[in-house]
């Protein structure tokens, strides 16, 4: 195990949120993630590729995952090590299959689709980017650019 | 998310601001289907005072060039900044859409004629 796998196994998620899937919790959610983002001083080019990950990762949950049903619930989870974030987001969906998805997606033929486009900028956008529960849960880090 | 219109016959500008993202969907997607209604079907997206863009708003974008070019018409963006620039970048919409510098560029460029949509 290399020191960025351990370091991530050891983060404790502290920020910790059940929400509706609705747009305006995932909004208010997002917002409240960046206060602590901005907090511990990461770069702005790193808060810029966290938001914007993490609100595309909320967004299929809620479009993808749980389709837009307010019913069902968002898992939000959130760690903060060494110039390191961590980002869990977990929906009520049937799930997917990840490597479909990048098949369909890597050969040029979403680029006048009108969706499928979160998928590649969170891959873009994240220094890794996992998945787990058959496609349930995302988890995303981000390492470095700490003044 | 701030939404101005300028219009100027069959040339429209729509000066987008701040958040432009999937809580604007339905905003812009009524707007844009108003305009071409009415026979506004070229169609300019004035990005320069966006601060954040999500993929909803890629997918909106696209949306609006399929019924533009559904009624001959066209569109174009002008004056992407900063990390707004970065992600249609990395979703390659320079090989989709024409942007511009400036508003009066991308007025010749969707109508060839003289600059005069805005003011």
């Amino acid at each position: 195990m290399s020191n960025a796998e351990r370091e991530k196994t050891d983060l404790v998620f502290t920020f910790k949120e059940d929400l509706p899937s609705t747009v305006p919790a995932i909004g208010k959610a997002l917002r409240r993630f960046m206060k602590q983002v901005h907090s511990r001083g990461f770069a702005p080019e790193v808060r810029w590729r966290v938001e914007t990950g993490t609100h595309e990762a909320l967004l299929n949950a809620h479009n993808h995952g749980n389709h837009a049903d307010p019913r069902k619930r968002i898992s939000f989870q959130a760690a903060f090590g060494r110039g390191t974030i961590v980002v869990r987001v977990t929906d009520q969906g049937e799930g997917f299959d990840p490597d479909r998805a990048r098949n369909v997606l890597g050969d040029g033929s979403a680029l006048l689709k009108p969706s499928g486009r979160g998928l590649i900028m969170i891959r873009s956008l994240a220094s890794t980017v996992q998945f787990e529960d058959g496609g349930r849960r995302i988890v995303l880090s981000w390492k470095g650019g700490r003044p | 998310m701030k939404m101005n219109i300028h219009l100027d016959g069959e040339v429209v500008v729509i000066e987008m601001g701040g958040r432009f993202a999937f809580s604007t969907h339905r905003d812009f997607r009524k707007k844009v289907e108003e305009l071409l209604g009415r026979g506004s079907k070229k169609l300019i997206v004035d990005l320069s005072q966006v601060e954040f863009i999500d993929s909803s708003a890629l997918g909106m974008l696209l949306m609006a060039r399929e019924q533009a070019r559904l009624v001959g018409g066209s569109l174009a963006l002008v004056n992407p900044t900063g990390y707004v620039r970065k992600i249609l970048d990395l979703a390659q919409f320079q090989k989709i859409f024409p942007i511009l510098p400036s508003v009066d560029e991308a007025v010749i460029a969707v109508s060839g004629v003289a600059a005069g949509a805005r003011g």
